[in-house]
């Protein structure tokens, strides 16, 4: 079977389109924009050198992932310093409907989804940059982009079930996270433990 | 998944086990809540929580808190394009291809213009 090339020519029209969820993302990555713009025309302009050996037809979206997951990794982790933390304090499950969906009294039982409702634009990235990079990231692909836990996994280069397991980690990581706000406005009643 | 011990902390006086047909109950519906609401489940699967679900009020609110936390996620995670990141994009593309354009032209770079590219 010949597989389709694709042509550079074509690159701007189909590529484009992702530039604002590439954005979003190398903003939860680098956490800064100055970072996040390098990141994301470094990204482009790899991925255009590299076009032509994408394979059309197949996931243009992953792919761009992939390139822009790699960069941060090599060029913006390496430049940073600070000793990589491969873990994060394991949580229970459902920590944050635990203290929000049911043990609220103040609030009532069906104010769950107003009370998620009052979490900020600035409370949400914040947790979720408070995550380390490998728990960080996958549930950015998952959550934030849809992408499927194989999506994940090829994008990461991890075998599918590290990444399952890192993505259930990481949600639970950011559901504390989220929890320690929630208390500073006074939505929780329980002190997160 | 790993969470063979969800819980989530329902009382099991309030639990419905899936009635008499041998259906998965709450713990096996907790333990698949993440793959259900992340569409990684087979049909059948899938089939079987919805019906657990439609009968489990303490389940059903469990799903729709965390579905609703994951589009929050979604939602406010979102961030609009610099005008200035989308100009730079455009001039470096156009300064590359009309680079690789002058190279092709040119036989005498042709051996040594492999892009270094490392997407792995």
């Amino acid at each position: 079977m010949i597989v389709p090339m694709a042509d550079q020519a074509h690159f701007v029209e189909q590529a484009m389109e992702y530039m604002p969820s590439l954005y979003s993302a190398a903003m939860r990555m680098t956490r800064n924009s100055a970072d996040a713009e390098d990141l994301v025309q470094e990204t482009y302009l790899k991925a255009y050198r590299a076009f032509a050996s994408f394979q059309e037809g197949t996931n243009l979206k992953a792919w761009m992932y992939r390139i822009l997951t790699n960069s941060y990794i090599n060029t913006y982790r390496a430049k940073s310093r600070q000793p990589e933390i491969d873990d994060v304090e394991d949580v229970e499950d459902f920590y944050l409907y635990h203290r929000i969906g049911q043990n609220n009294s103040a609030l009532g039982r069906s104010a769950e989804d107003e009370a998620l409702d009052l979490f900020n634009d600035e409370e949400v990235k914040k947790a979720l940059e408070s995550l380390p990079d490998n728990f960080r990231i996958p549930v950015l692909l998952a959550d934030v982009e849809g992408f499927s836990y194989k999506e994940i996994a090829d994008i990461m280069g991890t075998p599918v079930g590290t990444t399952m397991s890192r993505l259930h980690r990481g949600r639970k990581a950011l559901q504390k996270a989220l929890a320690q706000y929630g208390l500073e406005r006074g939505l929780l009643v329980v002190e997160p433990g | 998944m790993e969470n063979n011990n969800a819980d989530m902390g329902l009382n099991p006086m309030e639990v419905p086990q899936g009635g008499s047909s041998g259906y998965i109950d709450c713990r096996d519906v907790a333990s698949k809540l993440y793959d259900f609401l992340d569409g990684e489940l087979t049909d059948d699967k899938r089939e079987a929580i919805k019906r657990h679900l439609d009968h489990c009020a303490p389940c059903i609110e469990v799903f729709e808190f965390e579905a609703d936390l994951k589009k929050l996620v979604a939602n406010k995670c979102q961030e609009k394009v610099p005008e200035t990141l989308r100009q730079r994009i455009a001039s470096v593309i156009s300064i590359e291809a009309s680079v690789i354009s002058m190279e092709k032209d040119s036989k005498r770079f042709s051996t040594d213009t492999s892009p270094d590219l490392d997407i792995n």
